[in-house]
């Protein structure tokens, strides 16, 4: 079965539409990287998964796990097993990144019928997953993203990800702002995550990352709709021949 | 807040999270300030007594 399929998605922003008519299926296992220029609407399709509110949908059906979530609440949806690695993670001044953890992960672990982790094994959590995913320890003794630098932040967000194990995880330029030994860092981190029952959607201007998360299916974004899709070597197509020529491939089709 | 909803955590549990954070920080500032103004009153009064 779909863990996610997506029907024909219209969405609005103050009367203007950004997605203009999205289909897409993700199977459970899968990673499916979505690439396209600057302002396309990837981020804006990652926020309407995830729940954001400001993003009016028009038309069109979103299905996870053949159960459709546009009526849930974000919190619901990340419950659920939805789960949105931040273009730009915010900061929580005086929230420590302990209570943080252990607020969000035992609300997931009661939807998913577990027992809440008490304090030892929180911290035993917490030691193994920084370590799966390379984020410095001290980092979670500290305020969530206070003063964290850009690479910090999005290792941060795999660690989250690895803490909440969801069934369907969105990176939203995760790869962008880090330098290549972090980049491999956090491909590596993303890499042991992938499993059989948690499928990927990595959203990425860079080929490069791809190398290092090598996707089942790469789409292209443009104007708001996926128009074109392929294997893993569409993204190496792309990185030689920019968009203009998917571009110009699409009017065609229009 | 919207990070938080998305890790799962209720308008509530949000909520008091992020303003409990704010006091922390204040509150942790406080010592500091509270002796400068301290320092500052008294100046005034010494001021006061001398004119
Ligand atoms: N909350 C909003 N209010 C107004 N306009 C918005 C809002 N969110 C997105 N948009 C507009 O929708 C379009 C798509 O934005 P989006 O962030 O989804 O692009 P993107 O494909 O993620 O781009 P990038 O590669 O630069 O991250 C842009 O023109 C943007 O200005
Ligand atoms: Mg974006």
């Amino acid at each position: 079965m779909a863990l996610l399929e997506i029907n024909d998605l219209h969405v609005s922003v103050e009367d203007s539409e950004i997605l203009r008519g999205v289909d897409l299926t993700i199977d459970t296992g899968q990673t499916h990287a979505i690439m396209g220029p600057n302002g396309s609407g990837k981020s804006t399709l990652a926020k309407v998964l995830a729940g954001r509110e400001e993003y009016e949908v028009d038309r069109g059906s979103v299905l996870f796990e053949g159960e459709d979530i546009l009526g849930d609440e974000p919190d619901e949806r990340a419950e659920k097993g939805i789960f949105l690695a931040f273009q730009y993670p915010v900061e929580l001044p005086g929230v420590s990144m302990n209570n943080f953890l252990k607020e969000s992960v035992n609300k997931v672990r009661e939807a998913r019928g577990e027992e809440p982790l008490g304090a030892a094994d929180l911290l035993q959590q917490i030691r193994e997953k920084a370590e799966l995913v390379g984020l410095n320890a001290d980092l979670t003794k500290r305020s969530v993203n206070e003063g964290f630098s850009g690479g910090e932040k999005k290792r941060n967000e795999i660690f989250q990800l690895a803490m909440l194990e969801p069934k369907l995880a969105i990176m939203d330029e995760t790869d962008s702002g880090l330098d290549i030994d972090a980049l491999r860092a956090v491909a590596d981190g993303v890499n042991k995550l992938r499993t059989d029952d948690r499928g990927f959607m990595v959203i990425t201007h860079y080929q490069r990352l791809l190398n290092y998360i090598v996707p089942d299916r790469v789409h292209v974004m443009i104007d708001g709709r996926i128009v074109r899709s392929g294997g893993k070597e569409l993204a190496v197509e792309l990185e030689d021949k920019g968009y203009e020529w998917v571009r110009e491939d699409a009017a065609v089709a229009a | 807040m919207f990070y938080c909803f998305q890790r799962g955590l209720g308008e509530e549990e949000a909520l008091k999270l992020i303003v409990n954070g704010f006091c922390k920080e204040i509150l942790a500032e406080l010592p500091m300030e509270f002796a400068v103004e301290a320092k500052e009153l008294l100046a005034i009064e010494l001021e006061g007594s001398v004119g």
